[in-house]
Order: C-alpha cells, then sequence, then structure tokens
C-alpha cells in the first residue's frame, strides 16, 4: 500500500486524469537567451533518505555554457517536458502519465533549473514542487553567483584526460569537494556550483550523500532557452526551503493545501479510496542544502 | 615587559610583512583593451598546484595575495578562447601586466554512452545519433537499425510489425500518406530524435473519448537543420545494358510555422516515381504481363520514369495547418518473364507455361489540398483530392502460340472529406461530430488480344483474329456519420449515439466485340488497322454489359465505451437498412434486396503493467459484393479467362477475432508482440470457375459454403548496447480452409503457410559494420478427399552486407543475397553479388557501385494462392554499373 501511495495519489477535480509529477513545461514556447558553445554532461547522485545510506538514486544533468549565461537542468524532467510538448501538439493517450514514468530502474529527478548569469553576476533558480497538474507555480528565486567560499587544497587528478586540482567548501549545511580543470577556462558546474577558476568535473558530499561526476562534454551551438508560457511565481530561496520541509513533513496535509478536490489513493485492484482528513504523510528529507 | 611585548609584536609583524606577498596588474589584449573575467592564478613552481586565484575586473585589473614561502611563483592567466600564459616571478609584492592573445578553445570531447531509448508508457524516443553511423545517408538508413521499427523498399515504416498511420516532421503532417518522400530524402545526420506514439488519437478533441490503436512517428529535427533551405542534389550515371542514369534534386524546408519538400527526379536504374496512393477505382481486366517479384524495384525494374513534387505547409494564425500538394509523374517499364500457373483440380493439374514481355507506361498528375484545425474542443479537416492516371500498356505472351495483348485505360479519381467535432464549452465531455466523406471515380478500359482465344463462345467455333474488350466504370461514393459525443456518462462508462448514412453507386458498361478474320498463324495482323480487318459486334445479350448497382445504408447505433487507467473497453451496437438494386438494362440479372443487418463489434486492451498489455477485438462483417463480381454479361478478363456472374444478390457473412499480447521494456530496449487471428466466413454464392482447354470460365452458383483462417505471428525485437546490435525476429503460420467450386465440384482447399525473418545490425568496430536480412517460408496447399496436391514450396532468402569505413573518407560495401526455392521437385538456387565503394570529398559523397557482378538473368520465385500455384522466373536487370554523387548545393 505504501508504495502505491507513493507512487500514485490520484485527485479527482475536473480534470478526471492526472498522477503525480511536477507541472510539466511546454518546450515550444521560448525566448532564446544565449547559445551554447558546450554542454557537459553530469551524472548526480542523491541520498533520499539520510537513515538509509546506501540507497542511491541517480539523474543525469545537463550543462550547457554560453558566452555570458549558462542552464544546468534534469535531462529526465526535459525529457518528461519533451513528452509533455508532444502531447500538447498531439494529445495523445500519454496525456496522465507523470514524470516518474521517465524515470528508469534507480533514477530519481534533480528538480531546480539553474540558470547562471555570468555578467551580472547572479543565477536564478527554477523549482518545481512535485505535486500534480498545474496546480501550484513554479517557483523562482535569484541567488548572486559567489554563494560558495572555495579554499584551495594541493592535490590534483585526472578526470576524463583533463587534469583537476581541488578546492572545498562549506555550503549550506554540506562539506563539498570539488575537482576543477584550468584547461576549460568556465568558472562553471553542476547546479549551483561556480565560481573556480575553471569548470567543475566532479563534486562530492564528504557524508557521501551526494556527488556529481562529469560523464560528457561536447561542443555544440544550442540555444540557451527560457520557456514563457510557465505560470512562474518569484520567492526566496527561504521560501522554497519552507515548502519543501512543509511537503515532506506531510505530504497530505500540504497537497489538501495546494489542491483544491479530494484526495484518493489508488489500490491495487484499481479501484480509489478516499484519504481521510486526518491521514498524515511523511516522507524523507535530506537535501542538498540542509540551510 | 612592554619592551617585550612591544618586540614580540614587531616580530609578529615582521614575520607577516615577509610572508604576505601581494601580486597585481592587469591583462590588456593585443589593442591595449581591458580582458573581463580572466582567470588569474598563482601555481606553485614545483608541482603547478594553484595557491590562489582571481578574476580580472571591468577594467582588467586582477590583485592575488599568497603567503607562500617560496621563492619563485608561477602565475597563469587564462580564460574563455584567450590563449594561456604563464609568467615566473619572484615571491615579492610586485606589478605583472599581461598582454594575452585571443585563440579559440579546443575542447577534448567526451561523448556521453547515451541511452538510445527513452521513453514511457506510449511514447518510445529513439536517439538517431546513437544508432547511426557514417555510412547512413537519409534517416530511413537509421530507422532500419531500430528495434522495434522496419523499413520497407519503398520507404514506408512499420513499428511492431504494424504500418504507421501517421507520419510527423516537428509535429506537423505535411506528407499525409506520402510520407516515404521523407524517409528517403531527410538527411540522417539532421535528425535528433524519432518518437513512436502508439495508441495515438490525431483528434485532440476526441481524445479520452475515442481509444485509437494507431502507431504514429514523429521526427524531431537538430536545431541547426530548422528553419534553412536545403538543396540536395543527386546525380548519377553508368551502364548496365544500356547507359543507365538517376538525377534529382531535393528542396527542404523545415520551420516552426512553415514546411516544404519538393523533389525533381529522373532515372531508368529502377525507382518508379508513380504511385496509385490515392487511386480508389481499378481496371475489371488486365493483359497478361510479368509480374513483379517482391525484391528491390532497383534490382528488376527497367523503367524510365520522371517524377515531380511539390508539397507545402503553413500553420495559419488560429494555428491551424493548411497543407497542399502537387505531384506528376512518368514511367516506361519493360518486363519479361517465364511463368508457370497450376490450377489445382480436385482430380487433376492443369500447368500453364507462358512465355511473357510487356511493355508499359503510365503518367500521373495528382493535386490535394488539406485544412486541419485541430484543437481540444474544436476540430476541422477539410481535405480535397484529385487525381488522373493515364496507362497504356502492350504485351506478349507465348503459350505455344504468340498472343498479343494492348491495353489503354485512364482513371479519374477524386474524393472531398469534411471532419468537423465541436464540443460544448460549458462542458467539454459532451459534444457533436460530423465525418463525411466524399469518393468519385471513372476509369474507361480497353483490351486487345490476338489472336482470338474464345472462338466457340464467341465467334461459333470459328477462329478469328482480335477480341477487342472495352469497359466502362464508374464509381460514386459517399459515407455520412454524426455522433453526439457524450449523451450519458455513468461512472466511467459513456453511451454515444451515432447515426450513419452511405450510398454507393456503380455503373459498368461493356463491349466485348471479336474482329471476324481469316486466322494467320504466320503472322499476327497489325490491330486495328482499318481496312485489313473487319469488325463485328456481338449483338447477342450475353456479350454486352449495361449496368447500374446501387447501395443505400441508413444505421443508426451506439457506442458504449468504458475507459479506466489500464482498461479501456469500446463495443458498437449498429441496425442498419440495406437496400441494395441491380439495374441490368441488357441482361436479366436485374434485382432488389432491402435488409435488416447488426454488424457489432467489440474491442478491449488492458494494461497488466507498464511493459505487459493484452488486446483483443471482435467484430463481425457482411459484404455485398460489388459490381465487379455481379455482371451477367461476358468479360474478357484476359487472354485466358472469359467470366460472367449469374445469380441473384448474394451476401457474405463473416466474424474475426484477434488477441494481442505486446510487451515493452524500454530501458533494455526489448519489443515484443504475439497475436492470434481468426476469421470465419459464410458465403450465399459460390463461385464456379470451369476450365475449357487453358480458359477459365466463372459462373456464380446459389450454394452456401463456408471458410476460415487462423494466424499466428510473433514479433520481437531487442537492442544491445553492446556494438550498436540490434534483431528483430518475425514468425507467422497460418491455416486456412476455402471452399472451391471447380468442374462442378465443391472442392476444400487447405492452405498452409509458415514465414519467418530475422534481421541484424551491427557495428563490430567503429569502422565495421554488418546487416543481415535472412527470411525462410515453406507454403503447402491441399484439396480434401482428393488425390490431386501439390508439394510444399520452401524458399530460403539470405541477405548480408558488410560496410567497412577506411581512412580519407573512403568505406566498401560488399553485398551479397543467397536465394534457393524448391517447389514441384525443382530446386533452383541463384546468387546476386554488389560492391560499392563509396568516397566521401568535403560535403560530396561519391559512390561507385557494381550490382549483380555474377550478371544472374533472372529472379526465381514461387507460391500457392487459393486453387493456384505460381512460378516465375522473371528477368531483372544485368550486371551494371553506377557512378552516382549526392551532395548538398546550399
Amino acid at each position: 500500500m505504501t508504495k502505491n501511495a507513493h507512487f500514485v495519489l490520484l485527485l479527482i477535480f475536473a480534470v478526471s486524469r492526472l498522477a503525480l509529477s511536477q507541472p510539466p513545461v511546454n518546450l515550444d514556447e521560448y525566448k532564446v537567451l544565449d547559445q551554447s558553445r558546450f554542454i557537459v554532461t553530469y551524472e548526480v547522485m542523491m541520498t533520499k533518505d539520510s537513515l538509509k545510506p546506501t540507497e542511491h538514486k541517480f539523474d543525469r544533468l545537463v550543462l550547457m555554457v554560453g558566452d555570458s549565461i549558462s542552464t544546468c537542468y534534469s535531462n529526465t524532467m526535459h525529457r518528461f517536458d519533451s513528452a509533455y510538448t508532444i502531447r500538447c501538439a498531439h494529445k495523445g493517450r500519454d496525456s496522465y502519465q507523470g514524470l516518474r514514468h521517465f524515470v528508469g530502474e534507480n533514477g530519481d529527478v534533480w528538480v531546480p533549473d539553474v540558470y547562471k548569469y555570468y555578467i551580472k553576476k547572479q543565477m536564478t533558480v527554477m523549482h518545481r514542487m512535485e505535486v500534480p497538474g498545474n496546480f501550484v507555480p513554479v517557483y523562482l528565486y535569484e541567488e548572486p553567483l559567489d554563494l560558495m567560499d572555495w579554499q584551495m587544497s594541493f592535490d590534483s587528478k585526472e578526470i576524463l584526460g583533463y587534469q583537476c586540482f581541488k578546492a572545498e567548501c562549506d555550503f549550506r549545511g554540506r562539506h563539498w569537494t570539488a575537482w576543477c580543470t584550468m584547461q576549460i577556462p568556465v568558472q562553471d558546474g553542476p547546479w549551483k556550483f561556480c565560481g573556480l577558476p575553471g569548470l567543475i568535473l566532479q563534486m562530492e558530499e564528504s557524508r557521501g550523500h551526494y556527488a556529481f561526476r562529469c560523464i560528457g562534454i561536447e561542443t555544440r551551438k544550442k540555444p540557451i532557452v527560457w520557456y514563457n508560457n510557465v505560470d512562474y511565481q518569484s520567492c526566496t530561496h527561504a521560501d522554497v526551503v519552507k515548502q519543501m520541509e512543509d511537503y515532506h513533513a506531510d505530504w497530505n496535509a500540504y497537497v489538501r493545501r495546494v489542491f483544491p478536490g479530494k484526495i484518493v489513493r489508488a489500490k491495487n485492484d484499481g479501484s480509489f479510496e478516499k484519504v481521510s482528513v486526518g491521514e498524515k504523510k511523511v516522507l524523507p528529507y535530506n537535501p542538498a542544502e540542509l540551510e | 615587559m612592554k619592551q617585550i611585548v612591544f618586540l614580540i609584536i614587531s616580530i609578529f609583524f615582521s614575520v607577516q610583512a615577509f610572508a604576505q606577498t601581494t601580486i597585481s596588474g592587469e591583462v590588456l589584449n593585443e589593442k591595449k583593451q581591458p580582458i573581463f573575467n580572466a582567470s588569474v592564478m598563482l601555481l606553485r613552481v614545483t608541482d603547478s598546484l594553484p595557491m590562489a586565484y582571481t578574476f580580472t575586473n571591468e577594467k582588467g585589473h586582477y590583485q592575488l595575495v599568497t603567503q607562500s614561502e617560496e621563492a619563485k611563483l608561477l602565475i597563469a592567466v587564462y580564460g574563455f578562447n584567450l590563449k594561456r600564459q604563464f609568467k615566473e616571478v619572484e615571491n615579492k609584492t610586485q606589478t605583472v601586466d599581461f598582454t594575452v592573445q585571443e585563440e579559440a578553445l579546443q575542447l577534448k570531447e567526451v561523448s556521453v554512452k547515451s541511452e538510445k531509448i527513452w521513453g514511457s508508457n506510449d511514447t518510445v524516443n529513439y536517439v538517431v545519433d546513437a544508432f547511426r553511423d557514417t555510412t547512413d545517408i537519409v534517416i530511413a538508413d537509421v530507422l532500419k537499425k531500430m528495434p522495434g521499427i522496419e523499413v520497407k523498399d519503398d520507404g514506408k515504416v512499420e513499428y511492431k510489425g504494424k504500418p504507421i498511420s501517421k507520419f510527423y516532421i516537428e509535429n506537423m503532417d505535411m506528407l499525409q500518406g506520402r510520407y516515404n518522400l521523407a524517409t528517403t530524402s531527410i538527411a540522417a545526420s539532421d535528425v535528433a530524435s524519432v518518437q513512436v506514439m502508439e495508441n495515438h488519437q490525431e483528434v485532440r478533441a476526441l481524445q479520452n473519448i475515442q481509444f485509437s490503436d494507431n502507431v504514429a512517428l514523429n521526427i524531431k529535427l537538430k536545431e541547426n537543420a530548422k528553419g534553412t533551405f536545403a538543396l540536395m542534389a543527386d546525380l548519377g550515371a553508368g551502364w548496365a545494358d544500356s547507359l543507365q542514369y538517376e538525377g534529382g534534386l531535393t528542396g527542404m524546408y523545415f520551420a516552426k510555422r512553415n514546411q516544404f519538400l519538393g523533389t525533381l527526379k529522373a532515372n531508368n536504374s529502377g525507382t518508379n516515381l508513380v504511385d496509385n496512393e490515392n487511386v480508389t477505382v481499378y481496371p475489371m481486366a488486365s493483359m497478361v504481363k510479368p509480374s513483379a517479384p517482391g525484391i528491390s524495384g532497383v534490382r528488376h525494374t527497367l523503367n524510365r520514369s520522371q517524377g515531380v513534387t511539390y508539397n507545402s505547409l503553413h500553420k495559419l494564425k488560429n494555428e491551424a495547418e493548411l497543407s497542399y500538394s502537387l505531384l506528376f509523374g512518368g514511367d516506361r517499364n519493360r518486363k519479361s518473364s517465364e511463368s508457370r500457373t497450376l490450377y489445382l483440380l480436385p482430380d487433376d493439374t492443369i500447368s500453364l507455361a507462358e512465355r511473357m514481355q510487356s511493355l508499359e507506361t503510365a503518367r500521373m498528375l495528382e493535386g490535394s489540398i488539406n485544412y486541419n484545425l485541430n484543437k481540444d474542443l474544436d476540430y476541422l479537416k477539410i481535405s480535397l483530392t484529385a487525381s488522373g492516371h493515364r496507362n497504356w500498356g502492350e504485351g506478349l505472351v507465348d503459350n505455344g502460340e504468340l498472343i498479343r495483348q494492348e491495353e489503354n485505360y485512364q482513371s479519374l479519381c477524386a474524393k472531398a472529406n469534411i471532419h468537423w467535432i465541436r464540443k460544448s464549452r460549458r462542458d467539454p465531455e459532451s459534444g457533436i461530430e460530423f465525418n463525411s466523406t466524399t469518393s468519385y471515380g471513372t476509369l474507361p478500359y480497353g483490351l486487345q488480344v490476338a489472336p482470338g482465344c474464345f472462338p466457340e463462345v464467341l465467334n461459333g467455333g470459328e477462329d478469328y483474329a482480335t477480341t477487342l474488350q472495352n469497359i466502362g466504370y464508374q464509381s460514386f461514393k459517399s459515407e455520412n456519420f454524426l455522433r453526439f459525443l457524450t449523451s450519458v456518462v455513468w461512472k466511467r462508462l459513456r453511451i454515444m449515439p451515432y447515426f450513419n448514412f452511405s450510398m454507393e453507386e456503380q455503373a459498368l458498361n461493356s463491349d466485348a466485340l471479336c474482329v471476324i478474320a481469316r486466322r494467320n498463324d504466320e503472322a499476327i495482323q497489325p490491330l486495328c488497322s482499318d481496312g485489313l480487318l473487319r469488325f463485328a459486334r456481338n449483338d447477342g445479350d450475353q456479350f454486352s454489359n449495361d449496368i447500374r448497382w446501387h447501395k443505400y445504408q441508413p444505421a443508426a447505433g451506439a457506442y458504449f465505451t468504458y475507459d479506466r487507467r489500464r482498461v479501456n473497453v469500446t463495443l458498437m451496437v449498429p441496425v442498419q437498412l440495406r437496400y441494395l438494386q441491380l439495374d441490368d438494362r441488357i441482361g436479366t440479372a436485374s434485382d432488389k434486396q432491402f435488409k435488416v443487418l447488426s454488424q457489432p463489434s467489440l474491442s478491449f486492451r488492458y494494461d497488466f503493467s507498464h511493459n505487459w498489455k493484452v488486446s483483443t477485438k471482435i467484430a463481425t462483417y457482411n459484404n455485398t459484393p460489388s459490381l465487379r463480381m455481379l455482371y451477367s454479361g461476358y468479360i474478357l478478363q484476359n487472354y485466358r479467362t472469359l467470366s460472367r456472374y449469374d445469380c441473384p444478390l448474394a451476401d457474405t457473412y463473416g466474424a474475426n477475432g484477434s488477441l494481442t499480447l505486446s510487451f515493452k521494456n524500454i530501458m533494455k530496449y526489448v519489443f515484443g508482440d504475439l497475436s492470434v487471428n481468426y476469421n470465419r466466413y459464410r458465403n450465399e454464392v459460390m463461385y464456379a470457375q470451369s476450365f475449357e482447354g487453358n480458359t477459365m470460365v466463372i459462373n456464380a452458383v446459389e450454394q452456401p459454403s463456408w471458410g476460415d483462417y487462423l494466424s499466428v505471428s510473433l514479433y520481437a525485437g531487442k537492442g544491445f548496447s553492446w556494438k550498436k546490435l540490434n534483431i528483430n525476429a518475425k514468425c507467422s503460420c497460418g491455416w486456412g480452409r476455402s471452399p472451391h467450386l471447380v468442374q462442378n465440384q465443391v472442392a476444400t482447399y487447405y492452405n498452409q503457410g509458415w514465414n519467418a525473418n530475422l534481421t541484424a545490425s551491427i557495428a563490430i568496430t567503429d569502422y565495421i559494420f554488418f546487416n543481415n536480412k535472412g527470411s525462410w517460408s515453406r507454403f503447402t496447399t491441399s484439396v480434401d478427399g482428393f488425390t490431386a496436391g501439390s508439394q510444399p514450396i520452401v524458399s530460403l532468402i539470405d541477405n548480408a552486407n558488410l560496410s567497412v569505413v577506411l581512412p580519407f573518407g573512403l568505406s566498401v560495401t560488399p553485398s551479397v543475397e543467397l536465394y534457393h526455392t524448391r517447389s514441384e521437385g525443382r530446386t533452383d538456387n541463384f546468387v546476386l553479388l554488389d560492391f560499392s565503394l563509396g568516397y566521401t570529398f568535403r560535403k560530396v559523397k561519391l559512390s561507385l557501385g557494381v550490382n549483380n557482378i555474377l550478371d544472374t538473368e533472372s529472379f526465381v520465385y514461387s507460391y500457392y494462392s487459393g486453387i493456384y500455384g505460381y512460378y516465375s522466373a522473371y528477368s531483372i536487370r544485368p550486371r551494371s554499373v553506377m557512378l552516382a554523387a549526392r551532395f548538398k548545393v546550399f
């Protein structure tokens, strides 16, 4: 039951078919911000439950580096959006399939998309809460690029044929080790990481809960785009942290708050049962940013 | 004490002063302009490890502070597109300026082992670059290597053995059914991914209302291929038994709101540029001519063909798509074969050996216009198509005596379709749907056969020179459907009433004329030469037809649909009134019929899980023979068949059912389908085929009979990451029972067929690719209760090719095709060998191909169909050499 409840909580409202997923984005409606000069692919390892430190989940992140802007997004989320875009064009039967269908074995989704603006030294983070349909807006917040205070260490190693040096930082409750190469002279890296004099090819968290490893680099021109037709809501990083804490503390209560319908749970036989108002559902919470 | 404290503080500060070095300066380019955001790093000289770093500000200034005690320091300055610069300096506070040069960054690329396929329940995405290799030119070449997808020789695509119903380029359907123009034109390197959508309901307004099991394919282009006009050119020249050439220009433009694809092509190397895609009327008679084998047209089509196509699509302001296309084609095709036809009679087998030659010329002109507005609440599709075909042919048959045939016909077809849906704004679950299709076709046809083959029937036993058969055939059809999308919804059950009105009119006029003249066996006289030959009309009723056939069928019924997350059930229950009228103005076959019919159908689908699905369909049907099988006056179908049907209006009732189990695991690249089909029918009449020598006469006799057919087919596809290995296997077997009335006896024919196909492709190394396609089949036919039977026909085919990519842009592709056929105690083995050398020079792909190196003269094949057995040795293109170039003009 717990697996099912976690997987599909169907909410009956005017629309009959919905499933657990982030609000999708139509990739056909965008404006071009910049052109990528090269594209870096990272594999991100996540530990969703700190009580189960050996249960790791994986996703791929794509970092597109342009002249003045870079963007870093989850490949799984992008595929989910691509499928949604096709659905917008064709309205196939897929319309009720959530993001979970795009996640493979041991897979999960690295939620935030990050746009880094090199000149104004700021980043915009786009965060989608994992709730069905379009009932929760896409949260947007800005942060400065110099969030990390890097300390150099005298160590080096080779990653994918690039000579890398080591740097360390404490970032929002976690200690991170970065491996960065001068041979790719951009001050960028996966997710929010940046500010080192070279591309970060690897990031490791000291407890082994999170890691980013570069698995591909290609020179490719592709537009870096901003999707227009999305219900964005500006907020702060603290607002998103609060939402995430509420979400994990009691999923049922969170959904009840943001969603104006009745909550039902899919049972094994395909029928539904109502979720009672007092029923609490706690989800494990072990975010990359603890503060 | 104060002095001691002062001393300690002074020592501390002096140490500090000694240990801290500040290096500052500016970084400028060669034009003395400041460089912003360049990295400046202080490195340890001994191991080049970084000690400190900073970035230059807008003025190009930097400042680095270190407490290192090293005697010397290394400063590195670098940035994007800047040439890296090092300077070794003393470890002291100082100013160090840099003048840097620009240099493009050369990245050492690391390719991601990308997942080749990804997707969800009903959508599969194939990443094209993961399947593509250097020898692939057009997208059809790559589609062949994708698990689950097959590409036919003409460029048409099947997914899990099922033809795709829609082909989109960037989600837009420009080419309608003629999408093979795109699969054989779009460069493989321009495509980012191929998306296959199962259960594709193309009408948005019907989504969640009407379940569809169609499969659609969408081509997603790379960004750099969008919005630019590309013109590709193909040129080739060579020699077979005469000069061979091929040439073509293909223009393409694919943007967000406009698409265009135009081709201008000509060749005599085997590609036929005339097709019958939108033809709705077919001749009732035909020359006996060589029947082309089911292998690549390039092997056997000895033709001269020209074609021009223009296709374009525009997205209008209201997001509707307006597309139009114009096609013109011409083809002249020469064929020859030696064949043997077996008539498997209950107590005997008649064998007919024929040597045949034919020369056919075809011209076509077709235009179509489509408007498609596809929104959530509104749908409107209007499509108009008109096509004209003109065909001439002449043929010779030698079956012991020489028979000369000529045919001449032209077809004109027009089709209009309006499909409109409007859903309620207040309640999007309800709405109204109207769908109307009207088509008209006309086909005047003429056949001349010399010498006269039916003297007993047509000329009172006297020899005569020529039979002329003229047939005029017209058909008009209109189907109109009105449906209320929801009248009742109870839980997930939806009831939708509908009304349908269809009408069909057919007209047939024919005359069989024999030309009376003394038969001259030494020389067949030129046909239709006035003065030499005397025409005589057979005035008897039995040689002419003037018949009208009308069918009116109003119907009402309801769709019952039940739709849940994993279950979909659709039941259709109609009640039809059918009025048929046959108006025979010359003969005596006039008849009327009025019937009340019901042909319900049921479909069911259940998704066991993400990977497993089961679906079943059961449908009943009722067919009435069209005018093609109702004429009472003799028509010469070909030189050896004279047919007439003499019976009242009759029906065929039948039911078919299918059960399909589907498996798909996208993560493991596995696709599979197992399906069982069964069909059973009951005829009210039987068609008696009787032989007079080598000629056959068909008469319809009222005698009920039944037959059935069972088939089982298995499709399996598996892709591997290892060496890009891809395997597709398809096996099928079928058993059929069909009754035939032959020489006044009812005989049940048992047909059995087995077929297995296996295709595999592998990249042995990054430079060596291997493809193999093997096929085995076995057919038998036996006749119940009689000794006459036949031996099985067994054929084994294997096609293999190896592509080796060599340095300097060269590649070689040897290929071999092995054929083994065993039938009627005769075994035929032959080999077709080809070799191709490719060379890429800048953007020009050159290829030198030698086909049929062993100069094999004919292609041998045989099969059974109903009461016939057929064996043919078909003349193919002799050894040929072709030098071809393909390049992008701009």
